[in-house]
């Protein structure tokens, strides 16, 4: 059968034992999923089974499913650089995914982007990755410093910084 | 902004640092790097991009958005990891102008494309973009001194991994003879742009150059405002998707034929002397965009295949999509049959006389203007909207309407009568 169009659904198990279901068909967007199932390159398969995926916790894998599904209905726009804008809003239109990561916590957004890269989501790593970007652009060093909590550079090497990026200041 | 939050973006895996980096200006990037010696390693940075066309373009380090090729030369022996490069809206200044004027001897390895390709990067590079970019150049009247532009062919100049070239701007002696030479030795290519007053390409180049060693390669081939010297063109490839030629004015021949079998878009918008004869015959038939703007000798199209009567007429274009006629003077007679179209623009056409539009998926349409119509012909089940604004000539008895979702509230101005056949 053609996994595109297989209409059964699966379950993905978290860390946590927790198990959420989903269309197979959404659900194989990640490659761990295909991989899982034995998905030959020409997107054959017999009858899908279910996924543990235990580097995930469940409020993480809860929101990655919650992508899967609504990918397979409207899939995300692909972001291209350079960027139009520097905020997240501005580069992403899609009201469904602006909302998707509005007022998720810092730890959360991390954790998001660790399980689209274990899991091989390409669309959902280009868009966490996207988010932590906006928070760092048109940053000065400072500010970022600020962002990160990171120590101030020793005077040595804030010198041997500004030495490597001569080319910026000087001519 | 607490320790914990922190912690977590540096505990991040490195395998992401590359990516969130890409979406990075390099601005930005820049500024990353004097924040910690962890985030200043070369390793992360695989795309580097400058836009000083964008609105929100916050230009920190680089000022008047100048980059010099001595400034690109210390930017890439930072940066050697990168495989894209991107340089938008820059004005690229060579600050050895003056010393250049007085020692012609040290012109060599002042021009960008020489100093990336003795980067370390130049093995590497995937994508390089060069686009609305203004080189300075010191042998211009700008600078008061004239100099015969030099075509010589560096053989040396060499990308190997190269797949998408974008040039455009004003790009002056300096590089063109080094974009030949790249296009001749470069043999990946698969998006191909050459924009602008630049390149000055000629037959030769097109033949030679990029279709000789990319034609198995190309998918996508751009020449938008190439006003040069391009006045024949015969482009035989089986993977090209995407030909822009628009604005090339000296164009004359031009025969896709079938050459293209795969073509989905051909733009040859203001091609002010192409004959279009070749839109009589049956031409790459998975076309799905087709724009013609500004063309000054088109005088009829027909896109129904002419085998039998009327009512058996079958499209010759039949994925066709988008077409675009708008402001070609002499154009009289339009017929467009297409179980696809979604969109055409037929605004400016002054002269034209008769419409026949055939399509079960278009919605709207909007024809306001054409002083000259006197016939319109519409068989479109879906059509909602009609705009028939200034047509003067209109007459109920010149509108042949299959249209039976289209209300009277539904037509803007001209004649509020819509007649069901």
């Amino acid at each position: 059968m053609n996994a595109d169009e297989c209409m059964e659904t699966i379950k993905l198990t978290s860390r946590g034992g927790d198990s959420f279901e989903l269309p197979y068909a959404a659900a194989r967007l990640a490659h761990v999923v295909r991989d899982a199932n034995d998905e030959n390159d020409d997107g054959d398969i017999d009858s899908p089974e279910d996924v543990e995926i235990l580097k995930v916790n469940s409020p993480c894998l809860e929101k990655v499913v919650e992508f899967l599904k609504h990918y397979h209905e409207e899939a995300l726009t692909e972001i291209k650089t350079p960027l139009e804008d520097n905020t997240f809003e501005g580069n992403v239109k899609q009201e469904w995914y602006q909302n998707f990561l509005k007022g998720i916590d810092q730890p959360m957004l991390f954790d998001l982007v660790t399980a689209a890269n274990f899991m091989a989501i390409q669309p959902l790593l280009d868009l966490t990755c996207l988010k932590v970007s906006c928070q760092l652009m048109g940053k000065s060093a400072e500010e970022i410093r600020q962002i990160l909590n990171i120590p101030k550079l020793t005077p040595e090497e804030e010198e041997t910084a500004r030495r490597d990026h001569r080319w910026i200041f000087d001519d | 902004m607490t320790s914990k939050t922190a912690l977590h973006l540096l505990a991040l895996p490195e395998e992401h640092l590359p990516q969130i980096i890409s979406y990075l200006s390099l601005n930005d990037v820049c500024q990353l790097r004097l924040v910690s010696a962890f985030l200043r390693d070369p390793r992360h940075v695989h795309h580097l991009w400058m836009d000083e066309e964008g609105e929100n373009s916050h230009n920190i380090t680089l000022g008047r958005g100048i980059m010099t090729s001595r400034r690109l030369q210390r930017m890439l022996s930072i940066f050697t990891n990168i495989t894209t490069l991107r340089l938008y809206g820059l004005q690229l200044l060579d600050r050895s102008a003056v010393t250049l004027r007085r020692d012609a001897a040290d012109r060599d390895s002042r021009h960008y494309l020489e100093v990336l390709q003795n980067a370390t990067c130049a093995q590497n590079l995937e994508c390089l973009e060069l686009l609305g970019v203004f080189e300075c150049d010191p042998f211009t009247s700008d600078w008061g001194t004239g100099s015969t532009p030099s075509y010589s062919i560096h053989a040396d100049v060499r990308f190997p991994k190269l797949k998408r070239l974008a040039i455009d701007g004003r790009l002056y002696h300096g590089e063109l003879p080094l974009i030949r030479s790249l296009l001749r030795s470069s043999h990946q290519i698969t998006h191909l742009r050459l924009g602008g007053p630049i390149p000055r390409l000629c037959d030769f180049d097109i033949e030679i150059a990029i279709m000789q060693f990319h034609n198995n390669t190309l998918e996508e081939l751009i020449l938008d405002g190439c006003c040069g010297k391009i006045i024949s063109l015969e482009i035989k490839s089986t993977r090209l998707r995407t030909l822009d030629l628009s604005g090339c004015k000296s164009l004359s021949e031009f025969q896709p034929g079938s050459h293209c079998p795969n073509l989905e878009e051909l733009d040859l918008s203001n091609c002010s002397n192409l004959s279009l004869d070749f839109l009589k015959s049956k031409f790459c038939p998975r076309l799905k965009v087709l724009k013609l703007r500004m063309n000054t000798t088109i005088e009829e199209i027909d896109s129904a295949d002419k085998g039998g009567n009327d009512s058996e007429q079958q499209p010759y274009l039949p994925h066709l999509e988008h077409i675009d006629i708008r402001d070609c003077p002499l154009l009289r007679h339009v017929s467009i049959r297409s179980p696809v179209l979604t969109t055409a623009e037929v605004r400016g056409c002054n002269h034209m006389q008769s419409l026949t539009v055939s399509s079960p998926v278009l919605s709207t349409l909007c024809v306001a203007w054409l002083y000259s119509l006197e016939n319109i012909s519409l068989d479109c089940p879906v059509l909602t909207s009609l705009d028939l604004t200034g047509c003067y000539k209109l007459s109920n008895k010149g509108m042949k309407f299959k249209c039976p979702a289209l209300q009277s509230s539904g037509i803007r101005n001209g004649t509020n009568d819509a007649s069901d056949d």
